[in-house]
Order: structure tokens, then C-alpha cells, then sequence
């Protein structure tokens, strides 16, 4: 069977892409009402969540509070060639993904060339 | 009527007809799953089931104002697709040779006894492994016993999407407690909590449980708790309330045990009759069928093809309610 997840992950009613919420996950979104996004980072409780918001609010916008048009942008402005149709998920693991740095690879010591003198007859 | 080895056509004839009868018989036997689930016939590969919660919007209208246009409320979707189960049962040579016809019949039936069982179980295990996330089907493949809204069957907290409303379709007694023995007080607490729900427009929808879904272990209890005249187990022939309210008693052996051999005979459920069909589903595009045989011309035997297709599975399903009987 096959089930939309994309859209429950944008409506914050299961965890990601083929994972559920836990049941107390799923009382944390639905009898608690804590944001999904803060669910997803592992807060349990409305304390958990404040703790979190504030800790948030005084640092940097980390990734995963940022909206799904934020991190399209940002990706855009990486460099990385992403379209629409990716889902959120997708763009967090791009974004997190350590910059690779292609090394060069050393230039091979230049072999000398050693010209043979014609004899004289 | 007596099966002759001289007539090909004539053993085909009477072993179709013996097992469609004998087929016949075990979909009799399948009365419980029946009731439940919406069996129908669709050839589609894929089945999609979209949830609409109905429409609204009537308004009181001015004289010469438009009338107002209703909203339909879209939920949920999800896509069943068809699998396909079989299996070949040989006729030998030698059974034909030297008429062993015990051996032709016990052959043919028991492969239908074990695709009807199979099929039965399966739908049983859609309830028994009602609060799972994903389980080993009766076929040995792992399935996933989510639903439209990526929620196990029954939990405490079904969502609709379309309004951030939610509702639990676990068994609670008057305390609120979940998953509770079978007992009067989660019966009338279950059907008192069904008929104040409310729909995802606001509109209050009595769901009137009328049936009791138990494993025989339960029956005796379950028959004194809805039949009795008196309420059971009391000294002060208080009238028992529950009796007439649900009709339907159902004893499903399936209950008694998960296909896993887990142990499941406290497991209890109630159901909306009238309703509980948009909830369960099973859809055919192959209903079970012996399919005649044809002659291998290596050895000579007759190869009987058993087979089937078909997808399981649920969608909104406020109608039906469980209890695992643990506390």
C-alpha cells in the first residue's frame, strides 16, 4: 500500500518519509500540541519545547527550524541544483552533508629527457 | 456420483465441482470477516481509496440571495496494490492409474482449506495487529499495517487531515483507561463516547456500536454481559441496559490466536454494522478458483492451478473499536 507521505510530513502527522510517530510522539503533536518540527528534534513535553524554542531564539536559525522556502533558497545559494519537487527531508540531508574538498592531485616529477648524441662515424 | 479414470473431461468436471462446493462451504465459514470487511471485485492493479468527509455549508438564505455552494472536505488517500497468491496441486499419473481418489479429493481440498484459511486469517490479522505499525503477514512477507494517515488501524490519536481534530478508536471504561478486559463498564463507556462524535465539519454523527467482535475464550462472559435480563454479577437485579442495544454477538475462532501464534483470545472489539465496511476493506481482482489442468507431457500428470488475487486494507475507520484486554 502506499500512503501520501509528503503531505504528512508537511501537515506534522507522522515523523518522515515512511516513519510514524511513536505514541509519544503522537501525544506530544496531538494532546500537547508541540510543533512538529520540535517533536522531530525530540521534545516530548511543552517544557522541552520552551526550553528548545528559547534556546533557538537566541542563537542562530538552525536548519531544521527553517521554512521548506528558506532551505530552497539556501540550497540555491550553495550551489546545489534542487527543484520543488524535493521533499524537505531531502534538502536537510543535502544541506548537512559535509563539503567535500577534491584534493588536486600532485603533478608527476617530469621524467628527463636524455638525447642520445649520434656517433660519429 | 463415482469418478471414472476413463474420462479426462469428467474427473476435471467433478474435481471443479467438488472443490467449489467444498470452496462454497469455507466462504460460509468466513461470516465474521464478511460482516467487517467491504469484499468487493475491482480488476485494477492498484485500488485507490480517497477519503472525503462529506460536504457542508447549508445557510439560512435571504430573499433574492444566491444559495451558498457546499464544501467538500477532502481527507486522506491511499493506494492498495494487488498481490497475487497460488499455488499448483498435481494429480498424478498414478493416482489416476490406480484410482486413488481419496488421494485426488483430500489433495484438492486441502489446498482450498489452506487458500480460504489463509485469506480468513489475513483479514483477521488486519484487527489483530490493529495497534502494530508493520507485521509478518500470513504469506511470511512484512507488511505495513499503517493507514491514509500513517497511524496503526486503532490508536488513541486518529487525525483526518483536513482539521488538526483528533479522536482515539481504543476501548476505554469510564476511568479512560485503554485496552481493558472485557467488561460492561468499557461497553457502555465505548457506546456512550461513540454516540457524542462528532465529524470533521463539526456535525454531531452518532456511531451506534451494535456488535461485539470476541474470541471464543470470551464468549460465555460476552453472551451473560449483552443477554442477560439482569446485570451480571450482581446481587441487586438491576436492569441490564445493554440488552437488545447490541445485536450482534460474533465469535470468531480467527481471534483466538495472531498468525505470529501469539496468544490474542483477551483481544475484543466493537463495530457500527451499518458502517463498519468503509472502515475495512478487501478488494478481489481474482476471487479464489480452481483453474483446470493440463496434461504434462514429461510425466503425465494433471497440474491443478489453485489461485487468487487480492489487497487488504482500511481507511477512516471512527466505525470500528478495540480493546487488547491487557489491563
Amino acid at each position: 500500500m502506499t500512503i501520501q507521505w509528503m503531505r504528512l510530513v508537511a501537515q506534522g502527522r507522522c515523523k518522515n518519509v515512511g516513519i510514524p510517530w511513536s505514541e509519544e510522539e503522537a501525544h506530544a503533536v496531538h494532546a500537547l500540541s508541540v510543533p512538529a518540527e520540535y517533536v522531530r528534534r525530540g521534545c516530548l513535553t511543552v517544557e522541552a519545547w520552551q526550553e528548545m524554542k528559547a534556546k533557538d531564539s537566541s542563537g542562530e536559525k538552525t536548519l531544521e527550524m527553517m521554512t521548506d522556502e528558506e532551505l530552497m533558497k539556501l540550497c540555491v545559494d550553495k550551489g546545489l541544483s534542487v527543484t520543488p519537487d524535493a521533499p524537505r527531508s531531502v534538502l536537510l540531508e543535502e544541506l548537512n552533508k559535509p563539503e567535500e574538498v577534491v584534493e588536486e592531485p600532485a603533478e608527476k616529477p617530469k621524467k628527463k629527457v636524455v638525447k642520445k648524441k649520434a656517433k660519429k662515424k | 456420483m463415482a469418478i471414472k479414470t476413463t474420462d479426462f473431461l469428467a474427473l476435471t468436471d467433478d474435481l471443479q465441482e467438488l472443490t467449489s462446493t467444498w470452496m462454497k462451504d469455507k466462504v460460509d465459514g468466513m461470516e465474521t470477516s464478511n460482516l467487517l470487511f467491504d469484499v468487493k471485485d475491482m480488476v485494477r492493479r492498484t485500488y485507490d481509496l480517497q477519503i472525503n468527509h462529506g460536504t457542508a455549508g447549508i445557510e439560512r438564505v435571504g430573499d433574492g440571495s444566491d444559495y451558498p455552494r457546499a464544501n467538500n472536505t477532502e481527507g486522506d488517500s491511499i493506494t492498495y496494490t494487488q498481490a497475487k497468491y497460488g499455488v499448483i496441486v498435481p494429480v498424478t499419473e498414478d493416482m489416476r492409474l490406480y484410482d486413488l481418489y481419496d488421494n485426488i479429493e483430500s489433495n484438492a481440498k486441502s489446498v482450498v482449506d489452506e487458500g480460504m484459511d489463509k485469506i480468513d486469517q489475513s483479514l483477521a490479522d488486519v484487527l489483530l495487529y490493529g495497534q502494530a505499525t508493520s507485521y509478518t503477514d500470513v504469506y511470511g512477507e512484512t507488511v505495513s499495517a499503517l493507514g491514509p494517515d500513517a497511524a496503526a488501524l486503532f490508536t488513541s490519536t486518529k487525525s483526518n487531515g483536513a482539521t488538526a481534530a483528533t479522536f482515539s478508536n481504543l476501548i476505554t471504561n469510564t476511568a479512560g483507561t485503554a485496552n481493558v478486559a472485557l467488561a460492561r463498564d468499557a461497553i457502555v463507556s465505548e457506546r456512550a463516547r461513540a454516540l457524542t462524535y462528532k465529524d470533521v465539519n463539526g456535525l454531531n454523527r452518532p456511531i451506534h456500536l451494535d456488535c461485539l467482535v470476541v474470541a471464543p475464550t470470551n464468549e460465555d462472559l460476552a453472551e451473560r454481559l449483552l443477554f442477560s435480563t439482569q446485570i451480571p454479577g450482581e446481587a441487586n437485579n438491576d436492569v441490564n441496559s445493554l440488552k437488545g442495544k447490541l445485536k450482534n454477538l460474533k465469535v470468531w475462532s480467527r481471534l483466538e490466536e495472531r498468525s505470529d501464534g501469539t496468544d490474542t483470545s483477551a483481544y475484543w472489539y466493537m463495530a457500527d454494522s451499518s458502517n463498519v465496511k468503509t472502515s475495512l476493506k478487501a478488494i478481489f481482482a481474482t476471487r479464489p478458483q480452481l483453474v483446470a489442468p493440463d496434461q504434462v507431457y514429461e510425466n503425465d500428470d494433471w497440474e491443478y492451478k489453485f489461485k487468487y488475487r487480492y489487497a487488504i486494507g482500511f481507511g477512516w475507520a471512527p466505525y470500528i473499536r478495540m480493546s487488547t484486554g491487557a489491563n
